[in-house]
């Protein structure tokens, strides 16, 4: 909760309104396409990576798995999004050059720094080198943010892969 | 000329000042995370024992 706190704290501070922490409708069509069309087969291909390096873990609970959909989406995912999506890379996208484009976004500071405090934030948290691993995906939920103008399709793929990742670890 | 220059400094003041702003506010709530978590120990609360599979 303390991400969600400070992101509203912060944007409070500098006068930004609820749109600028990306929590408007943003453009939903691209959200959707790039989801179905971008993360979701980004996800499909980390799952079968995972696979083939660390062999199959059977799931053991489904009611775990349906248990965690909502948890990691309103507990987890959301409040890091908001923070590092919404918060540090608005600001940083407002304040700095967005550096040269590519696929229609900027791949400069205001992308890739958030991803890499995103993956320093994790690593902090719970120091094993595979934490700093993060910083793909939080490219990837930076670019999402980016395109779509919202964190939604970023909530929702945040989500989506932890959950996965609990699966795919035998933690569910 | 001026102006431009100033345009031009406002503009690196207000990135370099973004970048120390995200950094300071990541930092501080990391930290503030970490003493939470240190908390239950310091206190003599461990964390749950996990059962061993049979």
């Amino acid at each position: 909760m303390i991400w969600l706190a400070v992101s509203f704290d912060m944007a409070r501070r500098i006068g930004a309104r609820p749109s600028g922490l990306g929590l408007g409708t943003g453009q939903a069509r691209t959200a959707a396409r790039l989801t179905a069309v971008v993360a979701l087969p980004a996800l499909v291909v980390f799952t079968a990576a995972h696979l083939a390096l660390h062999g199959f873990h059977p799931v053991k609970s489904f009611t775990d798995v349906v248990i965690q959909v909502p948890v990691q989406l309103l507990a987890v995912a959301f409040p890091e999004e908001i923070f590092f999506r919404g918060y540090l890379q608005s600001r940083l996208t407002a304040a700095l050059p967005s550096g040269p484009r590519y696929l229609g976004v900027g791949l400069g500071v205001p992308l890739v720094l958030p991803a890499f405090l995103f993956a320093a934030a994790h690593f902090f948290m719970d120091p094993a080198p595979a934490r700093l691993a993060t910083f793909f995906p939080g490219l990837l939920f930076g670019y999402l943010r980016e395109r779509t103008g919202a964190v939604w399709a970023g909530v929702a793929v945040h989500a989506a892969a932890n959950v996965v990742v609990f699966a795919l670890e035998g933690q569910l | 000329m001026t102006s431009v220059r100033a345009a031009d400094k406002l503009g690196t003041m207000n990135g370099r000042h973004a970048v120390l702003e995200v950094v300071f506010v990541v930092c501080a709530v990391l930290l503030t995370l970490k003493v939470v978590q240190l908390i239950p120990p310091a206190l003599g609360f461990s964390a749950p024992i996990q059962e061993s599979p049979p």
